[in-house]
């Protein structure tokens, strides 16, 4: 099926199998960040940008995408150079294995692309589907609202 | 993965929908969010209903409804004001409640919610309390009371387009109350009280736990009408309800537990309506 798309800032047209998920799609395309988890909706590993809403790429078909602008964490960071928030996950120890941090960044994106100083609350709720087998998602959501101080503005 | 998965229409109109439902009755499914399906793996079906071009992504006030579209994200009914606004907020506490991740409710649907949740639905609980009716679409269109909706088992390739939601009369006050287990909602009571000089006229009372249809507690409904709206009362309601609400035993909780946590979420939901209403004085 025929699609047209938007994947960080680049317009694309693909012709992709009807069950082919947006995960799936992604990493066709070298997006790496976008880690292959639960395949359920469950991890947020592979969570992406959507027509400005964090999604699952894994429970989303490649054809739902159609028409979207789509933003995986390599755009981001071409974008912003990423140190603030590298520096400040780094300095919470955050970031354990690594795994989580490319989708917990990209739910991090969209909530501040919404709302530029979110509470404590609205910040774990943006990050709930976001699972971190390492530290529990505590160290995540204690950095993260660290590095929004050090980032405003700059994304 | 839909390993079977061929093709996905996008109709433009409801018609077109049916018409695509009818041809192809038999390995095709409707489809919004589409999160359900893509995480049961289904190797069945063949082609899909992309139903999200059918403007049915809406919520408006019209002669005292509130009109809730079938395709609205559940995150939508959380963070629209119109939703907070309405009974008291039970429906945008309700819809945040449906998932946990905010990833998931801003991708499914408020009509996938009610068609496709087998067990817990807050969403349910609030909307049987609320007396909502939900509108289908097929051959001609009719309302159905979300009780009879809930048991019904498909829709006979109808298509469910609308939540209809009527107004709350004078002095009426809804609240719920979830209690959680490891992160999870284990149940939920919902209840929707009217008061008339501070006695109760209506109450609606309904628990959401580990079957799809909310048990309604009528017993408890019938003690509070009539009764002055005070925290004795609300007690022994609660006591009340501890007895006739009737749970499974599952993996996350026993029957007994149910039974027991069941009475401090119909106390505090009934609380918070008493909460509601002194504030309005």
């Amino acid at each position: 099926m025929k699609i047209s798309l938007t994947i960080n800032n680049r317009k694309k047209t693909l012709d992709v199998p009807a069950n082919q998920t947006l995960m799936d799609l992604l990493r066709a395309q070298g997006l790496w960040s976008v880690k292959h988890g639960c395949e359920t909706g469950d991890c947020g590993n592979c969570t992406v940008i959507a027509g400005g809403l964090a999604v699952n790429s894994c429970i989303m078909l490649a054809v739902q995408a159609n028409g979207k602008a789509i933003t995986t964490f390599e755009g981001v960071r071409e974008k912003s150079g990423f140190s603030p928030v590298k520096e400040t996950l780094m300095d919470f120890g955050d970031s354990d294995c690594g795994f989580c941090i490319p989708g917990m960044l990209m739910s991090m994106k969209a909530l501040l692309d919404k709302i530029s100083d979110p509470t404590e609350e609205e910040l774990v709720d943006a990050l709930a589907g976001n699972l971190c087998r390492c530290t529990q998602s505590v160290k995540p959501v204690q950095a993260i609202l660290e590095a929004i101080k050090k980032i405003q503005g700059k994304w | 993965m839909l390993s079977n998965l061929k093709n996905v229409f996008r109709p433009k109109s409801i018609p077109q929908a049916l018409a695509l439902l009818e041809k192809n009755s038999g390995s095709i499914l409707i489809i919004a969010g589409g999160t359900k399906l893509l995480q049961t793996k289904n190797n069945i079906v063949q082609e899909l209903v992309d139903i999200t071009g059918l403007e049915l992504n809406y919520m408006n006030d019209e002669d005292g409804l509130t009109r809730i579209g079938a395709t609205t994200p559940l995150q939508k009914l959380v963070e629209s004001q119109k939703s907070k606004n309405l009974a008291n907020g039970i429906v945008s506490q309700a819809a945040q409640l449906s998932h946990r991740s905010k990833m998931i409710r801003n991708v499914s649907t408020l009509g996938g919610e009610l068609v496709t949740t087998s067990s817990l639905s807050t969403l349910y609980c609030a909307l049987l309390v609320l007396q909502a009716q939900v509108r289908i679409a097929g051959g001609e269109e009719f309302a159905l009371a979300m009780n009879i909706f809930l048991n019904k088992k498909n829709l006979g390739g109808g298509l469910l387009v609308e939540v209809i939601i009527p107004a709350m009369e004078p002095q009426t006050y809804a609240a719920l109350a979830p209690v959680f287990h490891t992160g999870k909602p284990l149940l939920c009571a919902c209840v929707r009280i009217s008061l008339s000089k501070r006695k109760c006229q209506i109450a609606k009372i309904a628990i959401t736990s580990t079957e799809r249809v909310p048990q309604r507690l009528h017993t408890i409904e019938e003690y509070l009408e009539g009764k002055p709206f005070t925290p004795a009362i609300i007690e022994t309601a609660a006591d009340k309800a501890a007895e006739q609400f009737i749970p499974i035993s599952d993996s996350l909780a026993s029957k007994e537990y149910r039974q027991e946590v069941s009475h401090s979420a119909v106390k505090k939901a009934l609380l918070k309506c008493l909460d509601h209403a002194e504030s309005a004085i």
